[in-house]
């Protein structure tokens, strides 16, 4: 117990790396946006035509004539303090703005991971055990064109033929079940897809090692072995490639979001995108980062959980 | 073990067949394209598939096959754009710290493991964002995003030919380290390049259309298939063929590429690791 | 009961190829008795003793006849084999940390078997489980139970794996390779624990070794193997003072503690022609009848392929 807290806590230490360089290249983003901030907050009303002297004494208010280095130490702070800026658009702070729509978009994120887990580890193992017969051909080449499918396009395929033709699902909106399931499902099309594949070879490599014959030799059937010994071998690979996977579905929600007309961080930062709304963009950028960190940590804490030999390896 | 081109299963040699003509396509496009792509006509516009116009007109007019055709023109360039400089900068930081070793490996494994800590397709899409507006803030996006598994692998690479006794051995006779990059290390990664190189082509074509489709890729209105799906949004219930085209022209170029990747990991007898598709 | 084996021949598909591994071996195995089974790498004993269990790829073809007292194993469909490996037949892979499941408690790895069966209450497991590890010379068997196979050394989890394939007390062990990779120490400790299971508990063993040492003072008889074929058996004690066979005689000289003369070239090396003695490429005392097939001959229990051999002792044979 005392290890796994101590786990907990190095893995957590050395998240702060990856949340500083996330505020670096949220700053840096900030930088290379065109346009000066200074003018932007002097024109917000749309009438004011600032001189040439009042906009030395916004840059100065504002700090833009320090050094970088000075102006991310600032930036930094008011960041921690969960200051984001304000948006350029609306004048309201980003930080609020972004942690509405947050939880639409990890609902949303919630559900594709749950096709993921749902369909790919099943549909992965049973591809192992039926390799090369009939069915398992056709899931082979279906998750091929899944991985190889643009998922905008599969999202407006999807869209004319089951709200469109069948008039079965909604195409856009938000707040219930049936609204999520197309969305969710084109979000986790590729991942699902990667996952079935790489939990197949992973089966069928563990149904090879050793360890599986002295089972049989025990007097074990092979069913016992398989779902006993093959199975949890097999998902560990998967489990540690889970973080990476959910980074595919966070940007996706990007363009899903839009089609879909969800109202969560993907939308809202791209309409950002489009009103060339930048303070907004630099929040999406540490608000996406640090859930994806966030995840991955998670991640590493249930691979701790679940494999003993990182445990051990942990207490000598 | 090495499977020769002749023994590869039949589905492996059509994906080629297919890449390989599509990139034909590409290259013929002004020959074989019935009309220019960019030619509005207002008398046309919105027309279905017809003996004039096999797959129809767009809004403007324009003639849907010969955008379709100079699609893969825009699409299939930029897509091996990216991958050669994601390659570019993946194999040179890749080889610089895996053979070095050091601070120069630290710092790049610090760099990688960051971009690999991020979720690259949102920060590419905030890279595109707020890159000035021309064709290469696309390429810089998806090679600033996506450079690190590929050092990652070609690191790796590096460290195991580096520590095989042959190299040593010829270390200490006095080899230098620019003839054993150019003799020994670089012929022993040309394998691993090329299939990564190979499926980076199809992961970039999905990244760039994405891009280009949100308008933060190739703008319009240059003939592009992700740029042609999103001009057909507005159109596409009552003419699916808009979409279905170019969409359609995306995902066998990506699903040949995936299989020719496949293919040359045969080919080469190179064993793949796990894949990751970003939308 | 004893094992009796009749004609066994496995071979594999590769690549379109037939790869013949093992040619009509015909082998008794008594009740009770530990016959080592000795040979290079190559020679096919390892299947043969994956065969017993009835363990080897679904793909090898296998012909011939294994009897088990009167039950032909070849014929046992699957859940029937189950109920005859670990119970009557056990059999204990090489590479004993492989063997195991990494995620698996040693402890729970020794006892599974009796929880799938049933065999006791399973609040009774683990107290059977260290007891089992202490019977093999664990120690710290309750500690070594709560640990996972990678935290084991090689000859703790030798010995772990002794214990898991010998709780249900089976008739027979095939124990292949048990003390390869291992050190002094870790190999004498292994050779404790099976000479207890063959002389306390008078468990019948097959036992696939190159360690002739470890043979010689274990077993009762010696099976010798070159390319698939068996070319010499005897009682252990005729074989050391008499090996019959070149090839035999090569493998006892090759020994750390004789003249540890190695046997020129390669088991790889193919006889001249396919019906020949497999050995005669490599065979110091080669003779014209070499290319002929030569039966096994017998001599006071002591059986050898080999046309020298019949030579050598002026046609006595039966």
């Amino acid at each position: 117990m005392k290890s796994a807290i101590l786990f907990s806590l190095r893995k957590l230490f050395l998240l702060i790396p990856f949340l500083i360089g996330i505020t670096i290249l949220s700053f840096i983003l900030g930088i290379i946006a065109p346009g000066d901030p200074a003018i932007v907050v002097l024109t917000m009303d749309g009438i004011t035509e600032p001189t040439t002297a009042e906009l030395t004494a916004m840059r100065h208010a504002m700090g833009l004539d320090q050094p970088y280095w000075t102006q991310y130490g600032k930036w930094l702070l008011h960041a921690v303090s969960g200051d984001l800026g304000n948006s350029y658009v609306t004048g309201k702070p980003v930080l609020g703005e972004l942690m509405r729509r947050l939880p639409v978009t990890a609902s949303l994120a919630v559900c594709a991971m749950g096709w993921v887990v749902v369909f790919g580890i099943p549909l992965g193992i049973w591809s192992a055990k039926n390799t090369n017969r009939g069915p398992e051909l056709v899931l082979r080449i279906f998750s091929l064109l899944l991985i190889s499918v643009p998922g905008f396009w599969l999202a407006i395929i999807l869209m004319l033929v089951f709200t469109e033709e069948l008039r079965l699902l909604p195409s856009s909106g938000y707040g219930s079940e049936v609204q999520m399931i197309m969305p969710s499902f084109v979000l986790a099309s590729g991942t699902m897809a990667s996952v079935l594949r790489l939990q197949k070879t992973t089966v069928t490599e563990t149904m090879q090692k050793p360890f599986v014959l002295t089972g049989q030799a025990k007097g074990l059937p092979l069913n016992h072995i398989m779902w006993k010994h093959v199975f949890p071998n097999s998902v560990m690979p998967v489990i540690t490639m889970m973080g990476t996977f959910f980074g595919s579905v966070l940007g996706g929600s990007v363009i899903i979001e839009d089609l879909f007309s969800i109202p969560g961080l993907g939308s809202y930062v791209l309409s950002a995108i489009w009103s060339r709304d930048y303070p907004v963009i630099q929040g999406y950028v540490i608000v996406s980062g640090t859930i994806f960190v966030v995840f991955n940590y998670l991640v590493d804490l249930s691979y701790y959980a679940l494999n003993p030999s990182v445990r051990q390896e942990e207490e000598s | 073990m090495r499977t020769k081109l002749g023994q590869l299963h039949y589905i492996y040699k059509l994906a080629i067949i297919v890449v390989l003509s599509i990139i034909l396509c590409a290259v013929l496009a002004p020959w074989i394209a019935p009309y220019d792509p960019y030619q509005v006509s207002i008398d046309e516009i919105l027309q279905h598939c017809s003996a004039k116009h096999w797959l129809g007109t767009d809004a403007l007019g324009r003639d849907l096959l010969s955008r379709v055709i100079y699609g893969a023109r825009t699409s299939v360039a930029f897509a091996v754009a990216v991958a050669l400089c994601t390659m570019l900068v993946g194999v040179s930081l890749g080889i610089a710290g895996g053979y070095f070793g050091g601070i120069t490996d630290r710092v790049i494994q610090c760099l990688v493991s960051m971009i690999q800590g991020l979720p690259g397709m949102s920060m590419m899409i905030a890279i595109a964002a707020v890159l000035p507006e021309n064709d290469f803030r696309l390429i810089i996006a998806v090679t600033l995003t996506s450079w690190a598994g590929f050092s990652r692998i070609v690191r790796s690479e590096v460290i195991r030919i580096k520590g095989e006794t042959y190299v040593e051995g010829i270390k200490s006779l006095g080899a230098g380290n620019r003839y054993i990059l150019k003799e020994y290390v670089f012929p022993n990664i040309l394998p691993v390049i090329a299939v990564l190189l190979t499926l980076r082509i199809g992961t970039s074509l999905l990244s760039a259309s994405a891009l280009s489709y949100l308008g933060l890729g190739v703008s319009p209105p240059a003939a592009d298939w992700g740029v042609m799906i999103s001009d057909a949004r507005t159109y596409f219930r009552s003419y699916p063929v808009m979409i279905l085209a170019p969409g359609i022209g995306i995902t066998l170029f990506s699903l040949g590429i995936n299989l020719t990747g496949d293919a040359l990991c045969e080919l080469l007898s190179i064993k793949k690791g796990p894949e990751n598709k970003e939308m | 009961m004893d094992i009796r084996i009749r004609d066994l021949s496995v071979s594999f598909v590769t690549n379109g190829k037939n790869l013949a591994v093992l040619k009509n071996i015909s082998l008794g195995l008594v009740q009770g008795t530990v016959t080592a089974i000795i040979g290079e790498s190559g020679s096919g004993k390892s299947v043969l003793g994956a065969a017993l269990a009835r363990l080897l790829d679904p793909q090898a073809v296998i012909s011939g006849r294994i009897l088990y007292g009167d039950t032909d194993l070849l014929l046992l469909d699957e859940p029937e084999m189950s109920e005859i490996r670990g119970k009557s037949i056990s059999w204990m892979a090489q590479n004993p940390v492989s063997a195991m499941d990494p995620l698996q408690k040693t402890g729970d790895f020794v006892t599974e078997i009796l929880d799938f069966r049933k065999a006791f209450p399973s609040e009774r497991l683990q107290e059977i489980g260290i007891k089992q590890l202490r019977r093999f010379g664990l120690q710290n068997a309750e500690t070594v139970g709560q640990s996972y196979p990678g935290a084991l050394s090689g000859g703790m989890a030798q010995r772990v794996l002794i214990s898991a394939m010998t709780v249900e007390e089976p008739e027979w062990l095939i124990a292949d390779e048990p003390t390869k990779g291992l050190d002094a120490m870790g190999r004498r400790q292994v050779y404790l624990n099976l000479c207890q299971l063959a002389r306390e508990r008078r468990m019948g063993m097959v036992l696939i070794t190159h360690d002739l040492r470890l043979a010689e003072r274990l077993s009762n008889y010696i099976a010798v193997m070159y390319a698939g074929e068996i070319v010499e058996y005897a009682g252990t004690g005729e074989f050391f003072a008499s090996p019959g066979h070149p090839y035999s005689r090569g493998l006892v000289a090759a020994q750390p503690d004789k003249d540890m003369k190695p046997i020129p070239g390669d088991i790889t090396d193919l006889p001249a022609s396919a019906s020949g003695c497999s050995f005669a490429p490599r065979c110091p005392s080669f003779c014209d009848r070499c290319s002929e097939k030569q039966k096994m001959v017998e001599k006071d229990s002591h059986f050898v392929r080999c046309w020298r051999y019949v030579q050598e002792n002026g046609d006595t044979f039966r």
